[in-house]
Parts: C-alpha cells; structure tokens; sequence
C-alpha cells in the first residue's frame, strides 16, 4: 500500500469518529455555550456575560458546585482508601476467587441499586431503624438518623463509595501483580525494611502513583452522578446534575440560559479534568 | 482455618444481606414500620408485573431490544475505530472519544433535548437511541482501544505478509482473535442502555419505557414492594453480564497464554 | 587451557586453602512441597569474603535455597547459622542477608539516589552518612550523572546497577544473587561481572552466586557447586569442578580452545 493509500484509509477509518462523536459533542458544547452567553435562544440579545455572573452570584447555583465537587472528592477519597488498604493488608486478595466474585457483583451493581439500597437500609424507616426498634433503641423511625436526604449528603457519600470501590479494588488488586507487589515486598524485607515500613513506603506510593489517572477518572464520574443524588439527595443544595436537569425542565424559560451556563461550566471543567487525565496516562504508558 | 472460613463466610453474608433484603421486599405487599418484612408475602410484584399500561415485562423487552440494536451498531463501529485510534494515536481523537465517556449523560441530555427538539425528534425512541448510540459508541471505541492486543496487530501484518488483503486480514486475523473482546463489549454496551436513565429521562419524554424508569416512577408513588421488584430486574441483568464478560475475558487470556 | 583461565583457576586454588572461619553455615536443609523432595540434606559452608558459585538447571531447588537464607521460605528440617548463631527464628528484614533476583526490581516512586539510598533511610542514618555513602556508591557504580533519573528512565543494564547497589550499602552479611545477569546482553552482562567482581573485592562481600551460565560461574566464583533434584555437590577444588565431565566447564573448556586455534 502505498502512503496515499495509506493516508486515506486512516482519513476513512477516523471519519465515523469525527462524524458521529466529534461533531455532536461540539454541537453540544457549543450550543450550550452560545447559549449561555446569549448568542441564540429565545431572549437573545446579543453577547452577554450576564447569564454567567447570574449564575455564579447565584447562592444556590455555587452551593450545588460547592457540595457535587465536596462530595465527589470525599467519595472519591473513601474509596481510594478502602481499596488501597484491602490490597496493602490483603496483598494476595487478587487471586482470591471469592473475592474477584464479589467484586464483580459490585460491578455489576448499578448506582440506582447502590440508591435504593442505602434508602432502604440507612434512611428513616430503613431496616436499620426497624431493628433498633425492635432492640428497644428507639421508639420511632426518627429515631435514627436517616441517610437519605440528609444535611451531610453522607447518603450519596455512601452509594457513591459502594459503586467507586469495585473498579478501584479490581484495579489495585491487578495493578499489586503487574508492579510483582510480592517480589517488591520480599525485596524490601531482606534491605531491612519492617513490614508498616514495606507497606507505607513502597507498597502504598507506588500503587496510588500508578493509580492517579484511575483516581480522577472515579472523581469525574461522580462529579456527574445523577441517580444517586436525585434519589438520595436534598432539595437544596442539589448535585450539579439534578440541578441542571431540574431547571432546565423549569417553565420559567428564563431561567435557561442560567441552566445553559451551568452546563457549560460543567462541560468546561470536565473537559479540562480530561485533558490533565490523558496525559497523566501518556506519562505512565512511557513509564511502564 | 477454621476461623478464616468463619471470617468470609460473615463477609459474605453482610455484603449479600442488602441484595437480599430486596428479594425480601419484592416478595410482598406493603412495608409498614416497624416490621422487617413486607405486611403480606403475597408475590403481588411478580404476580402483576405483565398488567396495566407500562408494565414491568414490557419495560423490559423494551429495554433489551433498545440494547440490542445499540450494541450491534456501537461494537461494530467501535470496533473499527478503536482499531485505527489504537494504529494511529491522536490527543484529539482520544479527548473527543474519551468526551462522552466521562460527561454525565444527563447534563448532555438536558442540551440535547433543544437540539432534538428542533429536529423533532425528542420525546420519541428514536431521539433516546440516537444520544445512547453516541454515549456507547464512545464506549465502544474507548474499550476496544484500550484493550486491543499488541497480538493482534502482529497477526494482522502476518496474514499480509502471506499475501491477504485486507478483507483476509478482518476475517482471518482480526476478527477470530478479537471474537472475546467483541462479545464482552457487545455485553458493556447492552449495559450501558439496559441501566441507562438519565438519557431515557432528558429526552424520553416519559414515551419510551424502560426497567429504569419505571423504578423511579414507583419510587415517586413510594411503591416500595414493586421498586424493589425493578431493582431486582436491573440487578441480574447487570451481574450476569458482567460475571459473564469476565469470565469470557478470563478463558480469551487463558487461550492466548496457551498459545504462547 | 589458555594462560589468562589457567592463572584463574590457580588463584582460586590459592583461595581454597586459605579458608578463615566459617561465616555461613547450612546445615541438613529439606525442602518438601507435598511428596515432591525440593532440597535434599543440603549442607555447606561459606567462608567470609567468599563467593560460592552455585550450577544448575532450571527447578532443581536453587532459588527455594537461597530463598530459605533470605528468611523467605521455612524449610522443612535443617538449619541456618550466621557466624556460629542459628538464623531459623529471625524474620528476613533482621537477617541482614540481601536477595537479589534477575528482575532487577525498583521502587518506581524513587529516583536513582533514592533507591540507592533505600536501606539507609530505613535504618535512619544521618542524612550527611546517606549523601556521602550514595555517592560514592554512585561512583563506584558509574551512574553519576543518573542520580535523579527515575528508575524508567534506565536501561536493563543501568537497573541491575543500581540494584547492585542498593543490595551493598545495606551492608550485608550475606548476599545472595539468583541468576542476577541472564536477562542482559552479553556485553552488559561482562560488564556487570567485573562490576561484581570489583564490589565484592572492595566490600569484601560473602555472597552465594546461583548460575546456569558455566562461564559465569567460573569468573565469579572462589568455590564452586552443582544443584541437581535438591541435591547439592560441592567440588573440593576448582579444577575438579573443571574437570568434572557433568558440570559442562569441559565441554566450554574444549569449544574455546577449537576456536583459539581456529582464530
């Protein structure tokens, strides 16, 4: 084949690409952007950023940025936890076929499931509460304090950490025998490391240093997360996408080129999150 | 030894206990407080779950074959092009594909509904396939990318070295060696629709029944009983695709071990 | 036999009958996983300062050997004593016994100094006794000017350096190496038995060298064994190593004699 040849085949394979993806997503962005800043939609009226600063002065538009990116990261955080620790005190769960089991059927849990599960074993009149109702603790449902709707958002907390850890503990349970985890840690012994020494100076940087780019891919998914705050959440503040679907859908048209900026502000970060991910996995596909 | 089993047979329990408290819930009428289980165990659920207008049996033909028709389209297409990003990396084409994977389908949802609606096509099946076919595409194209073969590709410039063309190479090199990972996506992507709410919520327009939207719509009439039931539904759909892509995954490497 | 080997081997004579104090001691060691017999009575002994070159194809019960020094692997009878005292009791991170295998393995998160540097941290020395100690070493090792280079960065060559190492500013005891060159080409691998050669003369390292490289053996050897299903023959002398038909140095012996007269 020669290079003319070759280079249109590459044109044609990357076209459904561009066609299918590239330019919906752009249209998507863009539309959502033009419309934020009041370049099309029904109140145009020409180029303004006041859609924007409206947002942003906005109490509730900031709050629901505050707390998705608050719980995102929290949730994030406890699962990075959770997992690195099961593996670094658990090193050989990775060939455990129970374990690999049960990971799996986390996996294949969806958040909805996660949702319904905390509502009905953590929120008010939940199973919990019926037990300790039962064992005398308390003597109505209010009794306990429910997780679903909650002041701390401890609810999302909670589902979210249920569907982020499955992905993280098969990831660092595969990751401790690609890097020879056994060998490293024999290695480190016979240099006279102790074993807490083992397990927090090589075990643990190593796997979240491998583990980064994973870590920021579970943070925008839950960034983004619908089900879980739509059914576990507060009124107000609400997670950025329940708040973005819920004024959209307002009759007050007004209010969409407010919705629109919210959107966009979310595309925009995302985006930006993607980029720093990408080359974080450039980086490591040349390290490894 | 003892104590260890003692040990995972407790952890076992205590993870499964919640999927089983829905079983539980699905079985019966009713969940008054303080009772731990349903008021009645009548299978009321099961029993009237091919009644009324959207019922649960519907939702979910529904709901398969829309994941049928989108996993086809998404694997084979994705197939092709994570082929060719996988040949030929490009920063761009990885951050447009990578785009929909990590963008929340129902903020991308909530703008595309102006455009379908300009199209017309919103509140329809068709404007709900069309927003999934891209979420999945991205999926598929990611997945093939990220997990094609260096194996495959020296197989490929061995069937053209023998002299194939390229219809050959597809049918003797790629397609035999990729056939694991083109069933474990066309799995991923089935899904992806199967669990997908968000999409079917922005622009479905309450027309195109699905299992998860008629779970969140017994949770708004706090039909506990029939939520679960729906749960439940979603539940297996979802474990036995994924312990089945695994172990499709786990005999593809075993093979690939023994032939080399 | 040319005059460069024949010069070697009777310096490794010289060597033989000078033997000091016995520094390592295995004594009766069995290994058994399941029926399966993995070492059988192995006994030796290993002077201080010296390197006892151990032969043996693949599965014979090397590694599980070594590794039961390391304090890696309980045996099943049989003990370990380091200068007259048992070792059986001790974890391996109190052993002071290092074990090196082909792998070369870094701590990723580490740049070279720090790798290096590894067991000194560890052991908390002063940082001024870690910076001259590293450097020196880095000297020693000719990787200067990769002090602050990530292990990634390196070449095959360039890890099994920094592993050398690292694997002697933890002064060991005892060093144990388990086919540490035969992942490299053989101009590295030359290099890097000179390497061995003039860190062992220097440190005056104890060290048991498993091979299945005949040649290898004999450069890096003072005495000299073969493993074969877990049991181990030990020559009392070099030449008897050899000279023995089975240990493969004859055949080497005689091929690069033909090809000295051919050249």
């Amino acid at each position: 084949m020669n290079l003319k040849a070759m280079n249109n085949t590459r044109l044609w394979s990357r076209l459904p690409l561009f066609a299918l993806i590239g330019m919906p997503m752009a249209w998507i962005i863009g539309y959502s952007l033009a419309y934020s800043v009041g370049l099309i939609g029904l109140f145009s009226s020409g180029f303004t950023l006041d859609h924007w600063q409206s947002c942003l002065s906005n109490t509730s538009a900031g709050r629901s940025i505050l707390l998705s990116i608050s719980v995102a990261a929290i949730s994030t955080g406890i699962a990075t936890l959770l997992a690195i620790m099961t593996v670094v005190l658990w090193p050989g769960c990775g060939k455990n076929t129970t374990f690999l089991a049960t990971v799996c059927v986390g996996l294949g849990t969806p958040a909805v499931v996660f949702a319904l599960l905390v509502s009905h074993w953590l929120g008010g009149g939940g199973w919990l509460a019926r037990l300790a109702w039962h064992l005398g603790l308390i003597e109505q449902p209010s009794g306990v304090f429910s997780l679903v709707g909650d002041r701390f958002s401890l609810g999302i907390v909670v589902a979210q950490v249920c569907t982020s850890i499955p992905l993280l503990l098969l990831f660092f349970s595969q990751m401790w025998e690609t890097i020879k985890g056994d060998k490293l840690t024999e290695l480190a012994a016979t240099l006279g490391a102790s074993k807490w020494q083992i397990k927090s100076s090589v075990a643990l940087p190593i796997l979240l240093r491998r583990a980064r780019s994973l870590i920021l891919l579970s943070f925008m998914f839950n960034l983004g997360s619908f089900e879980i705050p739509l059914l576990l959440g507060r009124q107000s503040p609400q997670m950025l996408s329940v708040l973005t679907q819920r004024r959209t859908g307002q009759f007050d048209i007004s209010q969409r080129p407010e919705s629109f900026a919210l959107s966009s502000m979310y595309f925009l970060v995302t985006s930006g999150m993607l980029i720093l991910y990408l080359s974080w996995r450039r980086i490591s596909a040349k390290q490894t | 030894m003892q104590n260890k089993r003692k040990r995972t047979i407790l952890i076992l329990v205590l993870v499964f206990l919640p999927y089983a408290s829905l079983l539980i819930l699905s079985s019966g009428s009713g969940w008054s407080f303080p009772r731990l289980f349903p008021d009645r165990i009548d299978f009321a659920p099961w029993r009237t779950a091919w009644s009324g207008r959207y019922t649960l049996l519907m939702a979910s033909l529904n709901t398969v074959v829309m994941s049928i028709v989108i996993s086809l389209a998404s694997t084979s297409l994705g197939l092709i092009s994570g082929r060719a990003l996988k040949r030929q990396e490009s920063m761009l084409l990885l951050f447009v594909v990578y785009l929909p994977f990590v963008l929340s389908p129902v903020i991308v949802g909530t703008v595309l509904y102006d455009i379908e609606s300009r199209l017309g096509i919103v509140s329809s099946i068709l404007g709900v396939l069309i927003a999934q076919f891209m979420f999945a595409y991205a999926f598929a194209t990611v997945f093939f990318y990220e997990l094609w073969d260096s194996r495959i590709q020296r197989l490929e410039q061995l069937v053209q070295t023998l002299g194939g063309d390229s219809r050959t190479v597809w049918r003797h090199s790629i397609l035999p060696s990729a056939s694991g990972l083109i069933a474990v996506c066309l799995i991923q992507t089935s899904i992806f629709v199967w669990l997908d709410y968000g999409l079917v919520s922005a622009l479905g327009g309450g027309n195109v029944p699905t299992v998860t939207l008629l779970l969140f719509s017994y949770l708004r009439e706090a039909s506990i009983n029939q939520a679960s039931q729906a749960a439940i539904v979603l539940l297996v759909g979802s474990v036995l695709a994924c312990l089945t892509s695994a172990f499709i995954l786990k005999r593809t490497r075993r093979r690939v071990g023994e032939q080399l | 036999m040319n005059a460069a080997s024949e010069s070697l081997v009777d310096c490794k004579q010289h060597l033989d009958t000078t033997s000091s104090n016995d520094y390592l001691e295995i004594y009766e060691l069995s290994l058994l996983f399941g029926a399966t017999k993995v070492l059988d009575n192995v006994t030796l002994r290993v002077h201080e300062g010296e390197t006892v070159a151990i032969l043996g194809e693949s599965g014979c019960g090397k590694t599980s050997l070594l590794r039961i020094v390391a304090g890696l692997l309980v045996s099943t009878s049989g003990s370990v004593r380091l200068s007259g005292r048992s070792i059986d009791s001790l974890e391996a991170s109190k052993r002071g016994i290092v074990y090196l295998d082909q792998d070369a393995l870094m701590f990723e998160h580490l740049t070279v100094y720090e790798n290096i540097a590894f067991a000194l941290r560890i052991a908390k020395r002063p940082s001024t006794e870690i910076d001259s100690k590293v450097q020196q070493m880095l000297r020693a090792v000719q990787l200067e000017d990769q002090a602050t280079k990530r292990t990634w960065q390196l070449s095959g060559g360039q890890k099994q350096r920094v592993a050398f190492a690292r694997a002697i500013l933890a002064s060991p005891r005892v060093l144990l190496l388990d086919e540490p060159f035969c992942s490299l080409d053989c101009r590295n691998r030359a290099i890097m038995q000179q390497l061995f050669l003039d860190l062992r003369q220097r440190y005056l390292i104890t060290c048991l060298f498993v091979t299945h490289d005949v040649k290898e053996a004999i450069v890096v050897g003072n005495r000299f064994a073969t493993m074969s299903g877990g049991i181990l023959k030990q020559y009392p002398t070099s030449l008897a190593f050899v000279e023995d038909e089975t240990t493969g140095a004859a055949a080497e012996r005689a091929f690069w004699a033909e090809q000295g007269q051919i050249l």
